[in-house]
């Protein structure tokens, strides 16, 4: 039963064998066995995980002067048009109050449903920028300035990105002359999309992405990329840095989860269009209607030595989602948010769908997607799927391409 | 109540008094085993983790325990050897009492009251039988034997007057009850011995004594009812007898309890209580992740030791282990479990492997800031194979070691290398290095690393003439070092009985060592051996009459290490 033990270096082990091996150990097996359940071990080779630190509108802002970008100024938020309202000798009290006041008194003056039903109400509607540059990508393939829109796509005019080429960025056009969104203001400016920030380093909002088949870091000419919503928070060092490595689960509802095929050429990752799903939980317990759902989004990421990776996503943000997700998330968060941050509800709601250019209605012509551009960073991570899910997600593609 | 009122029974006074009962030594011996004649009787004080599961185990786990407890000591390598040599302080009893009070007043609390043996006739007035029955009731397996009669007398008597004192029978018990928890015999481990019946020239551990000292070793807690009854009827002076109660205690699931407790003491994971690192070097590494550290290697050596009967060198070669997602941050892998523990296998060919890879070595003998060749190097020869290397001298240099900057010395090992131009270092530093530099791939938070300061990392080196190229090499090399198998053997027979090796059991020893490694190296085998081995329970020294550790302290010589 016992098994004598030889020293590699030819110390034998005194042989008692025999006269104690009865004492103990009858029936048991005294060799060490492997562990029954199978033990998990480390990453496959050709597969390379990722968990994106970073996930906004794209700076487009930053690209132009303001007053090339919004020469007729910014679009008037709840107190402003609060105020405009009043005839001139009530506006003076008013103004006279600190900015604190003015905007409790915004609140109190406004209809407590006009962020949770838009429709209903009338606003002067968004500034648009003016500018002609912002990032982006060509989403529906028009080579004009003037995109008179296609089967799937609707009128608008494109923007030139950095480098010339035409691009689709209707977000930036609706929203970049509003407060809220455009880092060139002091004021409150880009604050929506920090505070956004700020809950996804709660956990709120954890996108993971794994690429898989990569048979060489520079150069795989055909990968599958996945897209995961992941209930697990990033995990951040003391400095507020995200930490690599960690193990990050992927939801269990398939609706936040999607994959594309892909590439990396020269160290970047590109994708085909593929629609994507990622949950935000930011303010109640999760509701379909908050979540990132961007349809035929393509990511360009470029993947670096150290693990990290840096890119932009483009596609097109499905108004109703987007709405719900930047404006309507419950009273009175929404209003104390529109009146302090430069829009109106109604405002932004009417923007969203009057400039929305992607996947366009055949009966009503009407489009429900507005093209957008986010920046993406992302850290190493490894990207920990269901036991159950044992299938790998078919590639989808996109029906607007 | 002040503190001169307490029932305390002095050590010597309740050593005596509780020595009447006296054990005889065994008669029988293994096949082949050396006599051997034992060592000193000592008295060990508790510690913490034995304190708090003996209140668990004996009055439940929802009692809560909070307090400060007495510093352990650690001599010769083992805290178990350092219990017999610590004492107890003015101030440290100070909190032994207050902890005894706290248990005691829960004990007899509205919530636990259900739980004691009896209901006394009236809620404000003395009622001695029902104290007695208490008393009785705990006494056994808080003192580990019966307690004398005097004592209970005396015990119900102090019950008797705190009662009539504040009407209130329960404040009488609590009183009666912190009258046990703070005496010497519950916070000290008193070996009791005496002449045996058949050999009388031989002292052997009485029979609760042998009952204590056996159920600390293999499950590292106070010993339960079935084996106090084993001693009260005399079982454990037969052979029969006590093979069938370390057979119970060796198939037990808290088997797995002692040999943790061994390996917590034996691989030094108290200084994990200490153990800091810099935040902006290693920011992956926070106080839970060395909590996992050690919990992963523990759960490793249990699995591979008790689990699996495994053989104990495999420690150094073994590539399965347990990790949690904190843990696979520091290892680079990936962890399923969101909130648990996952088994995880690293591949064949991976460098994180045994033992000495795992980050509970590699970080815990590491600098706050750097990793620690010299350390590392150092616990594997003193932990591992018992060896003890010397000090280093009170003036030496250690500026090039430190500067993990210099742009002459990228590594470790150029630094080192440098450092031991010093004739006073060369020679402690000589058989400390190779070892250590064979771990460099692992920083200071034992996170791989394959280069230093952009150069390849050289992780070749030797121990005692077993030359390899890297950490697989090196836990090659410890797994065919036959001292690592003696050191083991050594130190857990040391940790069983609490005392460094006597010289009378030489021989034994070297029996006991060979028959492990003829065995396989299994670790549950060598305890059996030493519980059922007639040195675990002998006692040194001329009989007397009745002995104890209060009167017979340390007869003959200790060898400085085994």
């Amino acid at each position: 039963m016992s098994s004598k033990c030889q020293f590699a270096n030819g110390t034998a082990a005194v042989a008692v064998l025999g006269l104690i091996g009865g004492l103990y150990a009858t029936g048991v097996d005294a060799s060490a066995s492997a562990p029954s359940d199978a033990p998990h071990t480390v990453q496959p080779k050709d597969t390379r995980g990722f968990v994106v630190t970073y996930f906004q509108t794209a700076h487009s802002f930053a690209l132009t002067k303001q007053s090339e970008e919004c020469p007729d100024g910014f679009t008037p938020g709840l107190q402003e048009v609060v105020l405009d309202s009043l005839p001139p000798g009530r506006l003076k009290d008013h103004v006279a109050k600190s900015m604190g006041d003015r905007i409790s008194w915004a609140i109190r003056s406004s209809d407590p449903r006009m962020c949770l039903e838009p429709q209903d109400f009338t606003m002067p509607v968004s500034k648009e920028v003016q500018s002609t540059v912002a990032y982006g990508d060509n989403l529906d393939g028009v080579t004009t300035e003037d995109d008179p829109g296609t089967a799937n796509s609707c009128a608008h005019r494109k923007f030139h990105g950095p480098t010339g080429e035409l691009v689709d960025n209707q977000f930036y056009r609706a929203f970049g002359c509003v407060h809220a969104f455009n880092g060139n203001v002091a004021y409150s400016g880009n604050l929506i999309e920090d505070q956004h920030h700020a809950g996804r380093k709660d956990g709120e909002m954890t996108i993971l992405i794994e690429v898989t088949g990569v048979t060489d870091d520079r150069n795989s000419g055909n990968v599958k990329v996945g897209f995961y919503s992941s209930p697990d928070a990033t995990p951040y060092d003391g400095q507020g840095k995200p930490m690599q490595r960690a193990s990050l689960s992927v939801s269990d509802n398939p609706r936040y989860r999607a994959m594309a095929h892909g590439r990396i050429v020269n160290g970047v990752l590109t994708t085909d269009p593929v629609d994507v799903h990622f949950y935000f939980n930011a303010v109640a317990p999760h509701k379909d209607s908050e979540e990132y759902f961007i349809r035929a989004a393509r990511l360009r990421m470029e993947l670096r030595p150290d693990g990290s990776a840096k890119g932009r996503m483009a596609g097109y943000w499905d108004v109703e989602k987007a709405y719900n997700t930047l404006f309507a998330h419950s009273f009175p968060r929404d209003l104390l948010a529109e009146a302090s941050f430069g829009y109106t509800c109604p405002s932004a709601y009417a923007a969203l769908h009057k400039y929305a250019d992607g996947f366009r209605d055949p009966k009503t012509g009407e489009c429900s997607g507005i093209s957008t551009v986010y920046d993406v960073e992302a850290t190493q991570a490894f990207v920990i799927h269901p036991k159950e899910d044992t299938a790998a997600l078919a590639v989808t593609t996109t029906s607007n391409r | 109540m002040k503190l001169k009122s307490i029932p305390f029974v002095c050590i010597a006074g309740a050593l005596l008094a509780a020595s009447a009962a006296v054990g005889v030594y065994l008669a029988f011996l293994s096949p082949g085993e050396p006599a051997a004649r034992g060592g000193p009787a000592v008295m060990r004080r508790i510690s913490e983790a034995q304190y708090r599961r003996s209140i668990a185990d004996i009055f439940g786990a929802d009692i809560k325990i909070a307090g400060r407890f007495e510093p352990e000591a650690r001599r010769e390598g083992l805290l178990a050897v350092g219990s017999s040599k610590v004492g107890l302080s003015a101030t440290g009893f100070e909190q032994y009492y207050n902890l005894a009070r706290d248990i005691s007043t829960q004990v007899v609390d509205e919530q636990h009251r259900s739980l004691l043996p009896c209901k006394p006739q009236a809620l404000n007035a003395p009622d001695d039988a029902c104290t007695l029955t208490v008393l009785r009731r705990f006494g056994l397996p808080l003192l580990r034997r019966p307690p004398t009669e005097a004592r209970l007398a005396e015990l119900v008597e102090i019950a008797h007057k705190t009662t009539e004192e504040h009407q209130d029978f329960y404040a009488g018990l609590k009183m009666a009850l912190v009258g046990i928890l703070a005496s010497p015999d519950f916070l000290f481990r008193v070996d009791l011995a005496g002449a045996g019946q058949d050999r009388p020239e031989q002292i052997s551990l009485d029979d609760y004594s042998k009952a204590t000292r056996l159920s600390f070793f293999l499950w590292n807690a106070t010993p339960d009812a079935e084996l106090l009854a084993a001693a009260a009827r005399g079982d454990l002076e037969r052979r029969s007898g006590l093979t069938a109660q370390v057979d119970r205690l060796l198939a037990s699931p808290r088997l797995e309890d002692g040999v943790r407790a061994f390996f917590s003491d034996f691989l030094g994971f108290d200084e994990f209580d200490h153990l800091e690192k810099d935040g902006a070097i290693y920011p992956a590494f926070s106080p839970k992740v060395a909590q996992d550290a050690k919990e992963q290697t523990l759960k490793t050596i249990a699995d591979l030791l008790v689990a699996r009967r495994g053989d104990y060198r495999e420690l150094f070669t073994n590539h399965d282990t347990f990790l949690t997602r904190r843990l696979g941050m520091i290892y680079g892998v990936p962890v399923d479990s969101r909130t648990g523990w996952d088994r995880f296998r690293f591949p064949a060919d991976d460098p994180r492997g045994g033992l000495l890879e795992q980050v509970s070595f590699t970080a815990l003998h590491s600098h706050p800031g750097r990793s620690s060749p010299t350390l590392r190097g150092k616990a594997i020869r003193e932990l591992l194979l018992c060896q003890t290397v010397p000090a280093p001298p009170n003036n030496v240099n250690f500026a090039v070691v430190q500067d993990t900057n210099n742009p002459n010395f990228k590594t470790a090992r150029d630094r080192l290398t440098a450092h031991r131009t010093e004739p006073t270092c060369a020679g402690c530093h000589r058989i400390m290095d190779p070892s250590g530099l064979a771990l460099e791939n692992f920083d200071g938070a034992g996170q791989f690393r394959p280069t230093e300061n952009g150069t390849a990392i050289d992780t070749s080196g030797e121990l005692d003439g077993q030359k390899f190229a890297d950490a697989a090499g090196l836990g090659r090399a410890l797994h065919d070092d036959p001292l690592a198998a003696a050191c083991l053997v050594g130190s857990v027979y040391r940790y069983a009985v609490g005392r460094l090796v006597a010289p009378g059991e030489r021989d034994w020893m070297t029996w006991l060592t060979k028959s492990f490694t003829s065995d396989g190296c299994r670790l549950p085998d060598l305890m059996r051996r030493i519980a059922l081995s007639r040195a675990f329970y002998a006692v040194s020294g001329t009989p007397r009459g009745t002995q104890s550790a209060a009167v017979v302290p340390g007869t003959g010589s200790e060898e400085k290490r085994e």
